[in-house]
């Protein structure tokens, strides 16, 4: 059985719906209990598998609590995670509320983490397991106007790498995903339109990312960066010191908050919560 | 009002009512009497279209035509004057014809005798198309043309009743969710039931979407593929009871020419792994015209229900400007300038919904007020029930 958190969201859905392709087992979970059941449900119909889920707010602690309290009773057989859930609000740090940088941390990093080890707990013995976490491209450069959800993926990236090495000899792989930006809203649709041609040569469609990553993890590939193009920049991040890049993306995003006189994104604000 | 009269009063449903070829398919409806049951998505934008609906028949003067036809029944007999409304060569302004006639079977055949609106002599450029058969007045300002009745039997002797009478009612779904679908038809039923009204003689499954990006559905579908085949397949199944017990049931979904050269891709049906937006769409096209098919073919034995494929044409709308990128909207913006406007392919939903003619000929698939011949995969009967099978899966019809 997998479990994806974040399920219901555009990302989400599509790891769901690639592993139900596949046949595997499902435990969904997501903060919007409705579209749990629907997704839930629909995967079961089109699929025929064994789909599971629980609605839980992952930054909530508590919740998390009652979380791995259903999944300890249930004693289901895990044999992968996929961490989809994750969020940015959009506009400067100044601008921000203090609830909002904290939550940032909290989903991204602090749920994760309790959600990674706990189902790590849980995995069934006999077989290898398989984690993948959802960071970003962002996770390459200290970005301006996205600081802290930038620096949040990096640690999830560096997070990553450092486990994948440690739980090796456990058969466990941990992936690391590192997408540019995805059309899973109207919302993240406008602001990759507003990025004009830069926006469509990064965008990956969610359904093909998700194919490719459930491929690579397979595989035990540590990052999967999808496109060619944003290779390239992730390349490029590796050559040029991280203060001239720093610079580089607070002017290009300047120029494109002047230009539709809002803040432009890479990223879509809201991924999935 | 009277229940016997909502009894004779055709109902249509129509899917995306609110813009495009929905929203002027709603009106001729409208003008022509049927009562409509409109979908959209969004509470303001079907308030909007409700109103603009009721606001056509009004000016189109209904309220007369109420108080001339009422206590008239039964084909072949005179009617003294009907009021009928004619759209322009442009199809955009509406003028009023005076006209005698007699009701036939399929609508009325009536003769035009005096334009109002328009000045005499100048009839010659406006064209009576309401059931598609263009007729160019002559200079003599007498035309012979078919109008459909506007009232069938009509109670409506004022305004308001006029209004009332052309009901313009709408549900709020979103029609990527086959719960959303479920829970329309339901309204539907409701709505039907409440009105004493047994039956239901029009679908027109017109809500389609474009989309470049991978978008999946709250059922973690794909979202052409759902809006676009997956709700015409589920709103049809689940009205299906109604429609059959209609006296000359129509269920019309709006296909398009794209459903050529394409076929299902059965091994990714979401195209998940190798998404293109076209591809999608022209799929999700092709899946309509299967669909119509197979629907033909199960119904067999019902005489009375039929569905058709419809080919609009290329046509002014807004569906490439929604959810793409920006080299989509740019080809759509340089495309659909070319294009007809909505009420070209209403007059011809108009037409399959109401007209005797279609019934005539065993084509599925018209475009441009006569049958065509859909691509032969189209024409693939194992490939129209895998569908529907598949099509049941999904929607949880059949364990």
């Amino acid at each position: 059985m997998i479990c994806i958190t974040g399920a219901c969201g555009g990302l989400g859905k599509a790891f769901a719906q690639e592993c139900a392709r596949r046949g595997w087992n499902l435990f969904l979970t997501d903060i919007n209990s409705e579209g749990l059941i629907c997704l839930a449900d629909g995967l079961r119909r089109l699929y025929g598998i064994r789909v599971e889920q629980f609605s839980c707010d992952l930054s909530d602690s508590e919740s998390r609590g009652l979380l791995f309290g259903h999944l300890i009773k249930n004693q289901l057989p895990f044999w992968g995670l996929i961490n989809v859930a994750g969020i940015d609000y959009e506009g400067p740090f100044l601008e921000r509320s203090p609830q909002q940088v904290t939550g940032i941390l909290r989903l991204n990093l602090e749920a994760n983490l309790d959600v990674t080890l706990n189902l790590l707990r849980l995995r069934a013995k006999d077989r290898s397991f398989m984690v993948i976490n959802v960071a970003s491209l962002a996770a390459f450069y200290p970005m301006p106007l996205k600081a802290t959800y930038a620096a949040s993926k990096r640690f999830l990236l560096d997070f990553s790498l450092a486990l994948r090495e440690e739980l090796k000899d456990y058969g466990v792989t941990v992936t690391a995903l590192c997408p540019a930006g995805m059309p899973t809203n109207e919302n993240s649709i406008s602001a990759i339109n507003a990025q004009g041609f830069a926006g469509r040569i990064t965008t990956k469609n969610v359904g093909p990312v998700a194919a490719g990553t459930i491929k690579r993890a397979l595989k035990g590939r540590a990052v999967y960066v999808p496109g060619l193009f944003n290779t390239c920049i992730k390349i490029i991040g590796l050559f040029v010191p991280p203060r001239i890049i720093a610079w580089a993306i607070r002017e290009r995003w300047s120029k494109a908050q002047c230009r539709n006189g809002r803040i432009s994104r890479l990223e879509p604000p809201v991924l999935q919560s | 009002m009277d229940p016997s009269t909502f009894r004779r009063q055709k109902t249509a449903v129509i899917t995306g009512f609110t813009s495009g070829i929905g929203l002027a398919t709603a009106k001729e409806l409208a003008l022509c009497g049927v009562r409509i049951i409109g979908i959209g998505r969004s509470r303001a934008r079907c308030m909007e279209a409700q109103k603009e609906i009721l606001a056509s028949v009004i000016s189109a003067g209904r309220d007369v035509v109420g108080k001339e036809s009422a206590g008239f029944e039964g084909p072949g007999k005179k009617i003294p004057r009907i009021n009928a409304a004619a759209g322009d060569p442009a199809g955009i302004t509406r003028t009023h014809f005076e006209a005698t006639g007699t009701r036939t079977p399929a609508g009325i055949e009536a003769i035009v005798s005096k334009p109002s609106g328009i000045e005499p002599g100048g009839i010659e450029t406006a064209e009576i198309d309401i059931a598609g058969i263009k007729n160019a007045g002559s200079k003599s300002a007498m035309a012979a043309t078919k109008v459909y009745e506007p009232v069938v039997g009509g109670p409506l002797g004022d305004k308001a009743a006029a209004i009332e009478g052309a009901g313009v009612d709408f549900i709020v779904a979103d029609l990527s969710s086959t719960r959303e679908v479920a829970r329309a038809a339901e309204e539907i039923r409701g709505i039907l039931s409440w009105e004493g009204r047994e039956s239901l003689d029009i679908l027109v499954n017109n809500a389609g979407t474009f989309s470049s990006w991978y978008a999946g559905t709250p059922d973690g579908y794909e979202l052409q593929f759902a809006v676009n085949h997956l709700a015409p397949f589920l709103l049809t199944n689940k009205l299906l009871d109604l429609l059959k017990k209609s006296e000359d049931g129509r269920i019309i979904t709006v296909s398009s020419g794209s459903h050529y050269r394409t076929r299902i891709k059965w091994d990714d049906i979401f195209l998940s792994r190798r998404y293109n937006g076209l591809r999608a769409y022209k799929q999700s096209k092709l899946a309509n015209v299967l669909f119509t098919a197979e629907v033909n073919r199960r119904i067999g034995s019902c005489g009375n229900l039929r569905a058709f494929a419809l080919d609009p044409g290329l046509i002014r709308t807004q569906i490439g400007f929604k959810g793409t990128d920006s080299l989509a909207r740019w080809i759509w913006k340089k495309r659909s300038d070319k294009g007809k406007l909505p009420e070209t392919a209403a007059r011809l939903a108009l037409f399959l919904a109401l007209d005797g003619k279609p019934r005539e000929y065993p084509d599925i698939y018209w475009k441009d007020f006569k049958p065509k011949q859909p691509s032969k995969y189209a024409c693939r009967e194992e490939a129209a029930k895998r569908l529907w099978e598949l099509s049941e899966r999904m929607c949880g019809l059949k364990a």
